[in-house]
C-alpha cells in the first residue's frame, strides 16, 4: 500500500486525498517513513519536521471532512530546499554560517503553497549557499544520488532532486541561478523547471545572485510541475522583480498535441564534447517527439562561451556583495567552492559588472530572434556528460572548482543570463545506470509551451515512472 | 585591448580595497579570472548604448513575450 501511495504523482495523490480515497495523514506518514528510510544513504534532508507535518495532515483531513473548499495541493506532503524562509524556523542555506539562522519573514512561495493546502515535510539538503552544481556539502554531508549513492545528485538543489526521486515527497521547490534546478532534476531522473526570470517571487528566499536567481519546482511529472508553478507564480508587492505577467492555467493547456511544433536542435555549443550515451539518449527523445508530429529543426546558437563569462561577471560581483561581511569576518567558515566562486567579485570593476548587466537585453533579443524565429523550443542535453561520481568531482583546489563549474554548467548557465524558461525532463539512463535528461528552452513567459511538449513526451515514455531502489 | 592584471596588483586590491588576503597562487588564478570577465564585459560595453540600464531587462522579457504571442 505504501509503495503504491508513494509512486503516485502529486496530482494523483491530491485527487485521492480530495476524494477521500486516502487521508492526508496516511500519505504524510508514508512519506515520513520513506524519508527516514532514505536519509542514512541519500542524506536528502537537513531537517524533517515530523510533528508539524503530522499535525498539518490531521488538520487537512478535518477540513475535508467539514466540506471546506480546498486548494490544489491540499494535504500533499512537499519538502523544500533549505533556503525558503519561514518566520521563526531555522533555515541553514546548507551552510555553517547560517546553521542557527531564524528569519523574521516568510517566503511568498511558502505562503502560497500553504494557502494551496500543501504540507511542509521538512527542509532539504543543498549545496552551501546554493553555490555548487554537484551537491557536495562539507557542513551537512553530501547529498547522494538515490540511483547510486557514489554519484552526485547535481546541485545546488541536491536534496530537492534526490527526495523527489526517492519518493520521500511529491514535489519540492528549488532555486536555479546557473542550473541548480535542472542539474539535480536531470541527475535524479525527475522534472525541474527554471522559470523565466521574474516569473516567481523571490521574496523571503536566500539570495545567491539577485540578477539571475529563479525559483521553481522539481516533481516527478510535468503535470505536477505545471500545477506547482501555477500555485507559486505571479506578481508580488514584496518583490519588485516579480512580473505581473498573467499566469496561465498551465494544467488546462496540457493537451499532449504538439503536431507541427518546431523543436530546435543546436548544431553548436550544447553537444561539444558530449558523451556518446548522452547523445544517444537525446536522439531517442527526439524520435519520440517526432513520432508525436513535432518537426525537428537544426539551428545554430550564438556564442554562449562569451555569455558564460558575462554570467560570471554578474554572479561573482553580486555573490561577493552578499557575502562581503562574512568574507571579511569569517572566511574560514565558507567551503572552498563558495569562497572560490565569489572572491574575484571583490575586485571586478563596477563598470564591468554594469556593462555585463546592460548587455542582457540586447543579447537576449538577439538569441530569441536567431532561435525562436525558426523554432518554438530549443532541445538540448542538460549536462553533456553522464552523472559523475562524488569522488571524481570533489574539488581539491580553487582551480578545480572553476574548471568543474565550467564543464557541468556549460549548457545551463547561459540560459540564466538570458532569463529564459527551461524545463528539464527525464529521458532515460546513461551506460553507468544514472538518469539523463534534456532541457527545453523557450521564449520569455512561455512555460506553457515547455509544459505541453514535456507532458506529451511523458505520455509516450515511462522514465518518470521508474524509481530507484533505496539502499537501506 | 585584452586586460592584463598581475597577481601582485590583485593582492594589493584585495587587501587595500576589501581587507581580503589571498596567497600568491590564488592571486595568479584570480588575475586570470578577473581579466577574462573584464574582457567579456568590456567587449559588450563597447556595443551597449548609453541609454541601456540594468532595469531594462525585465521590460525586454515582457516585450519579447508579447511579440511572440502576436
Amino acid at each position: 500500500m505504501s509503495a503504491d501511495l508513494l509512486n503516485m504523482s502529486l496530482c494523483e495523490v491530491a485527487q485521492a486525498i480530495r476524494r477521500k480515497r486516502v487521508s492526508s495523514l496516511e500519505v504524510t506518514r508514508a512519506c515520513l517513513e520513506q524519508a527516514k528510510a532514505a536519509q542514512p544513504s541519500v542524506n536528502c534532508f537537513i531537517a524533517i519536521d515530523e510533528e508539524d507535518a503530522l499535525r498539518a495532515a490531521r488538520a487537512a483531513d478535518r477540513a475535508l471532512k467539514r466540506g471546506n473548499k480546498v486548494g490544489p495541493l491540499h494535504g500533499v506532503p512537499l519538502a523544500h530546499k533549505d533556503m525558503f524562509y519561514r518566520a521563526g524556523h531555522v533555515t541553514t542555506a546548507g551552510s555553517k554560517i547560517l546553521r542557527d539562522y531564524r528569519p523574521a519573514v516568510t517566503a511568498t512561495v511558502a505562503t502560497r503553497m500553504a494557502a494551496a493546502g500543501a504540507i511542509w515535510l521538512g527542509n532539504l539538503n543543498m549545496a552551501e549557499f546554493a553555490a555548487n552544481p554537484t551537491g557536495h556539502n562539507e557542513h551537512w554531508g553530501d547529498c547522494c544520488n538515490p540511483w547510486h549513492i557514489a554519484h552526485i545528485t547535481g546541485g545546488s538543489s541536491s536534496g530537492s532532486g534526490a527526495a523527489v526521486a526517492a519518493r520521500a515527497c511529491y514535489g519540492a521547490l528549488g532555486s536555479d541561478t546557473g542550473g541548480s534546478i535542472r542539474l539535480p532534476a536531470a541527475a535524479n531522473g525527475v522534472v525541474g523547471l527554471k522559470p523565466t526570470y521574474g516569473r516567481v517571487s523571490r521574496y523571503g528566499i536566500l539570495p545567491r545572485v539577485w540578477s539571475l536567481d529563479t525559483v521553481g519546482p522539481l516533481t516527478r511529472t510535468v503535470r505536477d510541475c505545471a500545477r506547482l508553478t501555477a500555485v507559486i507564480a505571479g506578481s508580488d508587492t514584496l518583490d519588485p522583480t516579480a512580473s505581473a505577467h498573467a499566469v496561465p492555467h498551465y494544467e488546462r493547456l496540457l493537451d499532449r498535441r504538439i503536431s507541427g511544433l518546431k523543436i530546435g536542435v543546436p548544431r553548436n555549443h550544447f553537444y561539444d564534447d558530449a558523451a556518446v550515451d548522452v547523445k544517444v539518449a537525446m536522439a531517442e527523445s527526439l524520435v519520440v517527439l517526432r513520432s508525436l508530429g513535432a518537426r525537428i529543426v537544426e539551428v545554430d546558437v550564438p556564442d554562449l562561451t562569451h555569455i558564460y563569462h558575462l554570467t560570471n561577471a554578474i554572479g561573482q560581483v553580486e555573490s561577493a556583495t552578499i557575502y562581503a561581511n562574512w568574507l571579511r569576518e569569517r572566511p574560514q567558515d565558507f567551503s572552498l567552492v563558495v569562497r572560490t566562486r565569489s572572491e574575484a567579485g571583490l575586485m571586478v570593476p563596477a563598470v564591468s559588472y554594469l556593462e555585463a548587466l546592460n548587455s542582457r537585453s540586447r543579447l537576449t533579443a538577439q538569441f530569441v530572434d536567431q532561435i525562436f524565429s525558426k523554432v518554438d523550443v530549443l532541445h538540448t542535453p542538460v549536462m553533456p556528460m553522464a552523472v559523475p561520481t562524488r569522488a571524481a568531482t570533489a574539488p581539491g583546489s580553487s582551480a578545480d572548482v572553476m574548471d568543474l563549474l565550467a564543464r557541468i554548467t556549460r549548457n545551463t548557465r547561459p540560459i540564466n543570463f538570458l532569463g529564459l524558461p527551461s524545463l528539464a525532463v527525464p529521458a532515460g539512463f546513461t551506460d553507468n545506470g544514472l538518469p539523463v535528461g534534456f532541457q527545453l528552452v523557450g521564449q520569455p513567459f512561455a512555460e506553457d509551451v515547455l509544459f505541453r511538449v514535456g507532458d506529451a513526451y511523458q505520455g509516450e515514455t515511462d522514465w518518470h515512472l521508474q524509481a530507484p531502489e533505496i539502499e537501506r | 585591448m585584452p586586460t592584463t592584471i598581475d597577481s601582485k596588483a590583485v593582492k594589493i586590491l584585495a587587501a587595500q580595497l576589501r581587507s581580503h588576503t589571498v596567497n600568491d597562487e590564488r592571486a595568479a588564478q584570480l588575475a586570470v579570472e578577473i581579466a577574462r570577465v573584464n574582457d567579456a564585459a568590456h567587449a559588450e560595453g563597447a556595443r551597449n548604448d548609453f541609454n541601456d540600464q540594468p532595469a531594462g531587462f525585465a521590460v525586454t522579457l515582457e516585450q519579447l513575450s508579447k511579440r511572440a504571442r502576436r
